[in-house]
């Protein structure tokens, strides 16, 4: 899975962005320039699905990937890849196994671990309270996890058994969605009274997979999961509880938030460079990052409507998203903000 | 009398135990009646009750300075579970809004677990101040001493602290204190006049064994021999993590029927618990780990520890192998070694502490920050970053920078003659560091050249007597395999089940012998 999701990575980036840009849309960066890329280059799916990735971990797969021919480097080019001859046959010839179906990063990456270490907490607690057993150690420190179960806990506690059966239901239903394989892996993680769910190593193991492909497995189930709880929140209601709160609408960061607030005053951008202690070129992301998801955005405000046509058109021809070909095919004036601005606002029209 | 009594009680009806291990009492009631004092009590013997005891059923506020943080935690939980709620762990894995929200609540509890460096913090040791500390804990206490096994420049400023917090009772806790090191944190806490609670450290149950093997292939055919022969809980610590996982892996093959994991401070958190908590509920017989397994681990019925690294100092080694037998049955130490073991760690040492190269450049890092008017960055890691050192170097070098008034507040203070002078002294200081280690090695090597009582002169350092071992002593005095019969875990036949079926099982559906 994971060579198969590097692969179809590099295809789609077409040699125009480097290795690391793969390392930091897996890994979720909140720069605006990752997310950016991961609309652009149509690699929603990936964004931020693998969070605990290392950079050793990322550089040794992608070695190896070269020693076995799959990938070449781009001649002249630092840290850029493009796929051989059998690295297509090879994706081709796997594309009905990497699960990529499974995958929605962009909108769950956020929701992801959240949503699995309460569910996992969720069985813990209430398997062990059925048999009356409260002195277990939580699979989890997580805090937001801890605080949800604690709360939730209190209501579920008098009907216990209950519970647990539509829980078991629920479970049993979304499982069977999946191969045998996935489902069984899936299981094997849980943790309940006296039975301690397998770690990442030992799944990998058992299952004769890498730890990332069990890492990835069990994300890319976890989002099904999570699609399919949203189309039917009634028949999956203890999963839709748990979603319930997890809003997939907070997209923009916290910082960008603050800035755009400042922006519906009216304060320009300097002035909110200066207010918020930041320097230009950050306020500049975080406009970007607005751009990306308001679909009210006034561009007018930043780009004039003509100049605004000579980028689409430049984009058009050029067929790439290289931010410095763009630049250099435009009249001087405009600038490499204005470009990645009218690229956020028209990233559906385009390609 | 009533006091007793009342101890006791609290014992049993908060901790479960029927009765005070040797030590803990004196020092509990020292603790309540405040004085300070400072406990040195072997591994596995209940440090923790010592504090959590008198926090427990004492008015006021006992704060306890931890160094690790996965320890702190592991308590937590464990109190947690034992119905004691007013108890957290401060530390820096929290994040800013997390620490706020526990800083404005600090009232709420009778138990603070804090990591050194947090205490450090004007913010925190301002509230603290607002509280009614009654009780000052050190746990590791030898942390404090340049001689103790695992320095922290952290534990040094301590007495700060306890005089900002209006002199609370002192306890310091250690399991592995030489004399030398009992001094040092007595002289660097400033409390003369502490009662020394010393209990000695040998553990009458334990059996040292010491075998040398050609090279690591053949430590890992005697370890098979040795672990398909009985089917008991392990513990085989390794001082790498890649050697623990890769031989966590051939042990798997070539022992089918027993189960076997690795353990090291590079795992994701959930896994660490997965492994930590199977390992106590005998799903795991075996865990192949790095140090930094076993710290707050409370299995009772660990039979064998098995080194398969030189561990670098015998305080150390006391320490891991002290995880062995906490239910007093025979349980064994055993070391394996190679004649080319002596290399890896000599290496080690030298990682441990920045050297020449590493103090040139960060003098002239910090010039260049002098020029451009920067401060120290607030956050560790970049300056881990940008000098390329690791944690416990940058730690080390801050903490001298300090000492010598190179740095004050996070700004850099320059001062041609002083930062020659600083340069010179933190060379030397190394120097001396190394050299030290390098000693503390040789007694390790020593030791396991030793042709007489291994028990005997793996004590002589820290007391003057040890009791008579309760089972076998040790290879030098006689003891051999074939006299060793421990209890025995039975075999758990594990069958492959559907998904189903084992979704069911772990959700105890369909399940009868429910307590409700």
């Amino acid at each position: 899975m994971f060579d198969g999701i590097i692969l179809t990575c590099i295809d789609k980036l077409q040699g125009e962005r480097t290795a690391s840009s793969i390392y930091h849309l897996l890994k979720g960066k909140k720069s605006i320039q990752t997310v950016q890329d991961a609309h652009i280059y149509h690699l929603e799916k990936y964004y931020g699905i693998y969070n605990v990735l290392t950079k050793e971990r990322f550089n040794n797969n992608l070695s190896r990937l070269v020693a076995e021919g799959l990938l070449n480097t781009i001649e002249n080019e630092y840290s850029k890849f493009q796929l051989s001859t059998i690295g297509v046959e090879w994706l081709e010839e796997h594309k009905e196994h990497l699960k990529v179906e499974y995958f929605n990063g962009l909108t769950y990456n956020k929701i992801t671990d959240v949503f699995y270490l309460r569910l996992l907490l969720l069985i813990q607690t209430l398997t062990n309270a059925k048999m009356n057993y409260f002195r277990f150690i939580p699979v989890t420190d997580n805090h937001s996890a801890e605080r949800w179960v604690k709360q939730h806990y209190q209501t579920m506690k008098t009907k216990k058994k209950e519970v647990i059966q539509s829980l078991y239901d629920e479970l049993y239903n979304l499982l069977d969605m999946f191969p045998e394989q996935d489902a069984s892996l899936f299981v094997d993680r849980l943790t309940g009274y006296q039975t301690i769910g397998l770690s990442t190593n030992q799944l990998s193991e058992k299952y004769m997979l890498t730890d990332e492909d069990v890492h990835l497995l069990l994300t890319g189930m976890v989002h099904r999961i999570i699609t399919t709880v949203h189309k039917d929140k009634e028949k999956f209601s203890i999963h839709a509880k748990i979603l319930n709160d997890l809003s997939e609408t907070n997209l923009i960061t916290h910082s960008a938030n603050k800035t755009n607030q400042l922006l519906k005053k009216s304060y320009t951008i300097n002035q909110i460079a200066a207010m918020r202690n930041l320097k230009t070129n950050t306020i500049h992301d975080h406009i970007v990052e607005i751009a990306l998801y308001d679909s009210d955005f006034p561009l007018d405000n930043y780009i004039s409507a003509e100049d605004q046509k000579e980028v689409i058109t430049v984009l058009n021809n050029e067929n790439s998203f290289k931010l410095k070909d763009i630049k250099e095919s435009l009249n001087e004036n405009i600038s490499y903000f204005q470009i990645r601005l009218v690229l956020a606002v028209n990233k559906k029209v385009l390609k | 009398m009533q006091d007793t009594n009342l101890l006791e009680d609290t014992l049993k009806k908060q901790f479960g135990y029927t009765s005070f291990r040797t030590g803990q009492k004196e020092i509990i009631q020292d603790a309540l009646g405040g004085e300070d004092v400072l406990g040195i009590l072997p591994t596995g013997s209940g440090k923790s009750i010592c504090y959590q005891l008198p926090a427990r059923i004492q008015e006021g506020l006992t704060i306890v300075v931890s160094p690790l943080i996965s320890l702190m935690i592991d308590q937590v939980k464990e109190l947690k579970a034992n119905n004691f709620k007013e108890v957290i762990a401060i530390n820096s894995f929290m994040n800013p809004p997390e620490r706020k929200s526990v800083y404005n609540s600090l009232y709420n509890y009778k138990l603070i677990y804090v990591s050194p460096e947090l205490l450090q913090q004007q913010e925190l040791i301002g509230r603290l101040k607002r509280l009614d500390v009654r009780l000052f804990v050190i746990d590791e206490a030898h942390c404090i001493s340049q001689w103790g096994h695992e320095f922290r420049p952290d534990y040094l400023k301590l007495s700060e602290a306890i005089e900002a917090l209006n002199h609370p009772t002192v306890m310091a806790l250690s399991a592995t204190a030489t004399p030398q090191v009992q001094e040092d944190i007595i002289k660097a806490l400033n409390r003369p006049n502490m009662n020394k609670r010393i209990y000695p450290m040998d553990r009458e149950n334990i059996t040292f064994c010491m075998e040398e093997v050609a090279d690591d292939v053949e430590k890992i055919e005697r370890m098979t021999r040795i672990l398909g022969k009985y089917r008991i809980p392990a513990l085989i610590y390794f001082t790498s993590r890649v050697a623990a996982e890769n031989t966590a892996r051939i042990l798997s093959n070539r022992l089918e029927d027993r189960n076997i994991a690795f353990y090291h401070g590079g795992m994701e958190q959930i896994d660490r618990i997965s492994i930590q908590q199977q390992f106590m509920n005998g799903q795991l017989d075996i865990v192949c780990c790095t140090s930094a397994f076993g710290m707050g681990i409370n299995k009772s019925n660990i039979r064998l520890i098995i080194h398969f690294h030189l561990p670098l100092q015998l305080e150390s080694y006391i320490q891991e192998v002290g995880r062995a037998g906490r239910d007093g049955k025979s349980s064994i130490g055993l070391l394996l070694y190679s004649p080319k073991d002596a290399f890896i760690p000599k290496n080690m040492i030298k990682n441990e502490l920045p050297d020449k190269t590493d103090i040139t450049n960060l003098f002239r890092h910090l010039y260049t920050m002098v020029q451009q008017g920067m401060e120290v960055a607030t956050s560790n890691e970049q300056m881990e970053n940008q000098l390329q050192i690791n944690e416990t170097q940058w730690k080390f070098f801050r903490f001298q920078l300090e000492k010598h008034g190179i740095i004050k507040n996070n700004r850099i203070q320059f001062q041609e003659e002083n930062w020659r002078h600083a340069l010179l002294s933190i060379e030397t200081l190394i120097k001396e560091r190394i050299q030290y280690k390098q000693e503390k090695l040789n007694d390790v090597l020593r030791w396991i050249n030793e042709k007489e009582c291994l028990r005997r002169n793996l004590y002589k350092f820290f007391q003057e007597t040890y009791k008579n071992p309760k089972y076998h002593c040790c290879s030098n005095c006689g003891f051999t395999w074939d006299k060793w019969k421990p209890d025995e875990t039975p075999l758990e036949k594990s069958h492959s089940e559907s998904w189903q079926a084992k979704l069911k099982k772990v959700l105890l559906v369909g399940n009868v012998n429910e307590a409700e």
